[in-house]
């Protein structure tokens, strides 16, 4: 076959007549657009609102107990999160995120997937063998720009968003399809780090609690093994 | 977005749509699924519309917004095919070479999902050697692999085509 019948092969199969009708409306899509840049400045400024108020009750505790000395507090600090190791390879990221996901959803077992990495994200997939029997994958990337909506694209859109106390923003979304059903938690982080956590099964109920997927997609080690977070 | 931006942005979108929905229906595959993929590339083509239409080819821009998408989407675990005890309805779509539209978009689904790229790209887009790798991220010597040996496979279906009297015509 030459390259002109491919062409011709190629054109054939995607006649007009064939396609139809579009269905793509650029007036809806511009009004997405442009309310999903309101809700980023909107996280922004909170994130930045929260960070204004942590540093504020800092001071004020400083200043009227001066620097905490002898007893240990009351409550145990926040465990200290692991980090990849610093400059960690993406292999070594995603080895690392294994381990996370397996805390999270145990017996999970990595399952080999060909991703295209151009956009350096990092992601695991892996088989849960359970009950509940389920694929669950976690990916986290930096946007530096412009955010996807997590609500968007997914269908159908039975979307949930979940404000932070830090500002930041998780959504968590259903889906349902003939013989499968998931649950996908994305925790939009205020310093542009994305990191999605998902799970889906066979059967009409989605394998796990939405507790489970948002405990999961805030765990701040897969926030920490996004690419450029200086873990 | 400035009102003559927006206005800019439109124009150049209503005269893309077309092409750039015969790109994602042969990537993906299915009609709906084009339209979907085709709304989140021009959804990510407004966000960046600002920088996009300075650069020299914008519409080498979409392609690419475009592909990475497809990619993105057939990736999500649940975009993959799994056995299920209900099928789903599907009709054809109406036109004409159903059954020859049937084994090209069959020989498609098994091409890796690169290979596929670069036949949409250079025989679709008609993109050149150089655009394609650009648009992949990959060396030209390896959009001429693909090049080549996916019109080896191509050429393999139309033999298949034509030696089997049931199927339908390709040549």
């Amino acid at each position: 076959m030459s390259e002109t019948d491919a062409r011709r092969l190629f054109h054939d199969a995607t006649a007009e007549s064939v396609l139809g009708a579009p269905t793509v409306d650029i007036d809806a899509v511009i009004g997405r657009e442009r309310r999903r840049a309101t809700r980023r400045r909107i996280i922004a400024a909170g994130g930045a609102v929260a960070a204004v108020i942590a540093i504020t009750a800092a001071v004020s505790t400083v200043v009227s107990h001066g620097p905490a000395t002898g007893d240990p507090p009351a409550t145990a600090p926040a465990p200290t999160p692991a980090t990849p190791a610093p400059r960690a390879t993406r292999p070594e990221r995603e080895d690392f995120a294994l381990r996370a996901l397996a805390e999270h959803f145990p017996g999970a077992v990595r399952q080999p997937v060909e991703y295209a990495h151009w956009d350096g994200r990092v992601n695991v997939e892996a088989q849960v063998p359970g009950p509940p029997a389920a694929t669950v994958f976690v990916e986290a990337l930096r946007v530096d720009a412009s955010p996807e909506h997590p609500c968007y694209g997914v269908r159908p859109p039975t979307c949930v968003e979940l404000s932070q106390p830090d500002g930041s923003v998780v959504t968590v979304s259903h889906l349902s399809e003939p013989g499968s059903s998931g649950v996908i938690a994305i925790h939009l982080r205020t310093n542009g780090t994305h990191v999605q956590v998902g799970a889906v099964a066979a059967g009409s109920t989605a394998p796990y609690s939405d507790e489970v997927m948002v405990r999961a997609a805030t765990d701040p080690r897969f926030t920490a093994m996004a690419p450029g977070t200086g873990g | 977005m400035k009102p003559s931006d927006e206005r800019q942005f439109r124009d150049f979108v209503l005269a893309q749509l077309p092409g750039l929905r015969r790109s994602a229906y042969l990537l993906c595959g299915d009609r709906h699924g084009a339209d979907d993929l085709a709304s989140i590339a021009v959804g990510k083509l407004f966000r960046a519309w600002s920088r996009v239409r300075a650069v020299e080819q914008p519409t080498a821009y979409l392609r690419k917004m475009l592909v990475n998408a497809w990619l993105d989407e057939r990736r999500r675990p649940w975009r993959r095919e799994r056995s299920t005890a209900v099928l789903p309805e599907s009709v054809a779509p109406p036109g004409p070479d159903v059954a020859q539209r049937a084994e090209l978009f069959a020989l498609l689904a098994r091409l890796p999902a690169r290979r596929r790229a670069v036949l949409v790209l250079r025989f679709l887009d008609d993109l050149s050697v150089e655009q394609t790798a650009e648009i992949l991220g990959c060396s030209t010597g390896t959009v001429k692999t693909h090049t080549a040996r996916g019109l080896a496979d191509l050429r393999g279906l139309l033999a298949a085509s034509a030696s089997d009297p049931n199927r339908g015509d390709l040549s």
